[in-house]
């Protein structure tokens, strides 16, 4: 069993200290850097946070719509193409997966987004 | 470098000595490198101190983006129709000198990054203005003899454009079913050819530099080639280009109405609205491929960055703006 704190802590944590700490001592031509390191490590720890649920939630979705089983890439990749193929034109059930999928990794990488 | 550059200018500017007086790479050109240059002349026509650009040949330049030739012959044609753009001077093929091609353009006073400029809060007198400026790049049309490196004009930019993006796709590594759906959407919801004019490719906040709110001039001239007008007019007010000021639907520095008065007044042409709504479904189709390829260039390990990085993560705000333009049941405009 691995020691505490766990690797969501240790980001979040580190991130803290270079936003609050260090950012503010950084002269300007480096803070648009340290701007770039803080929110890859939030999205970092937001990933890690949101676990494993979100991209099983979308394998099952794609398995049941294509009928096929596999790993969420191979899945993604046939969705493409039937897409592309205009096997799922005006799909609800095609543009739901994409929308779910999508607000799932909205909320990684930028939660604050307008999404209007 | 300092010295053949030096001696470029000498040459170019007819002039007795040239001492390249103080350089600093400039913010933003992701894509390429901008290098401020404080230079002052000796003798010739020139003589005097000049504040000037230096813009090389990026070393690994996004697809679509055109040498630094054809960018400066962008500049002087966008001039000669009376648009506000950098003056370019002289430019070189010579890999001799810097080590790459490059061009000298004058620095025009203000600033571009995005965020500053929505910062300073709505602006409709620059937002009409942008769309004058517009409308005079669009009186360019071809056939042209000073563009001939552009080639032939596509018939459907339409459906060049979404052949183009599929073509960035089946490129990638990994499948981009949010991006496809985007992109047959448009396919399905087709507008017709009209117009071919010289468009700019990039006219958005962050490419145009403001002074005191007014603007100074149009900058990155890089992806230009001859499309629809109104790609160019959707890709200013695309919601991925007005830096977190969602209301301000012009480039998040207006509403829509003052820049489409602009462009309507300066150019004699309406607005498509059809047409429009179109072209913001492909600008974030076209932002989207381009990310890609730029976070390509970390994920191959060929030029690992954190930018670059990063920029791969903005793909799901621009898919959710391809998918909330494309939900079933919203019928086309």
């Amino acid at each position: 069993m691995r020691d505490k704190p766990d690797a969501r802590d240790l980001l979040e944590t580190a991130r803290r200290a270079l936003m609050e700490s260090l950012l503010p001592n950084l002269p300007p031509e480096h803070r648009y850097r340290a701007h770039l390191v803080g929110a890859a490590i939030a999205t970092a720890a937001r990933e890690l946070a949101a676990g494993a649920e979100p991209e099983k939630e979308e394998r099952e979705a794609l398995a049941r719509l294509l009928g096929e089983d596999d790993d969420l890439e191979t899945l993604n990749r046939a969705f493409a193409a039937r897409l592309r193929a205009g096997a799922l034109d005006g799909s609800e059930e095609a543009y739901t997966i994409l929308a779910r999928a999508n607000a799932a990794r909205l909320a990684e990488c930028n939660p604050g987004y307008e999404t209007d | 470098m300092s010295e053949g550059l030096a001696a470029f200018i000498q040459e170019e500017a007819g002039a007795d000595s040239v001492s390249i007086v103080d350089r600093k790479r400039l913010t933003g050109g992701a894509i390429q490198e901008n290098r401020a240059l404080d230079v002052d002349i000796a003798g010739g026509p020139h003589a005097g101190r000049h504040e000037l650009v230096l813009r090389t040949e990026a070393k690994s330049p996004v697809p679509l983006s055109q040498p630094v030739a054809h960018q400066f012959a962008y500049l002087k044609l966008a001039r000669s129709v009376g648009m506000t753009a950098p003056e370019p001077l002289w430019r070189s093929e010579d890999p001799g000198i810097i080590g790459a091609p490059f061009y000298l353009m004058r620095r025009v006073p203000g600033e571009a990054l995005g965020n500053r400029v929505v910062r300073r809060g709505p602006n409709e007198a620059l937002a009409e203005r942008l769309g004058r400026e517009l409308a005079r790049l669009h009186f360019i049309r071809p056939p042209h003899d000073g563009l001939g490196f552009l080639g032939a004009p596509p018939a459907d930019p339409a459906a060049h454009g979404i052949a183009l993006y599929r073509g960035f796709l089946d490129a990638e590594p990994m499948p981009h079913p949010a991006i496809e759906w985007g992109l047959r959407w448009l396919e399905t919801h087709p507008v017709p050819p009209g117009e071919i004019v010289l468009c700019h490719h990039d006219f958005r906040t962050g490419n145009y530099m403001v002074e005191d709110g007014r603007l100074t001039g149009v900058l990155d001239w890089e992806f230009a080639g001859w499309s629809d007008p109104m790609e160019d007019v959707a890709w200013f007010c695309a919601k991925c280009w007005r830096f977190g000021a969602n209301a301000l639907e012009a480039g998040g520095i207006a509403d829509r109405a003052p820049f489409y008065a602009g462009y309507e007044a300066g150019s004699g042409r309406r607005i498509d609205p059809a047409k429009i709504r179109f072209y913001e479904v492909m600008a974030h189709v076209r932002w989207a491929v381009i990310a890609l390829h730029q976070c390509g260039r970390h994920l191959s390990g060929e030029e690992p960055d954190l930018e670059l990085a990063l920029i791969g993560r903005r793909l799901p705000e621009l898919e959710h703006e391809i998918l909330s333009m494309t939900a079933p049941d919203v019928p086309h405009a």
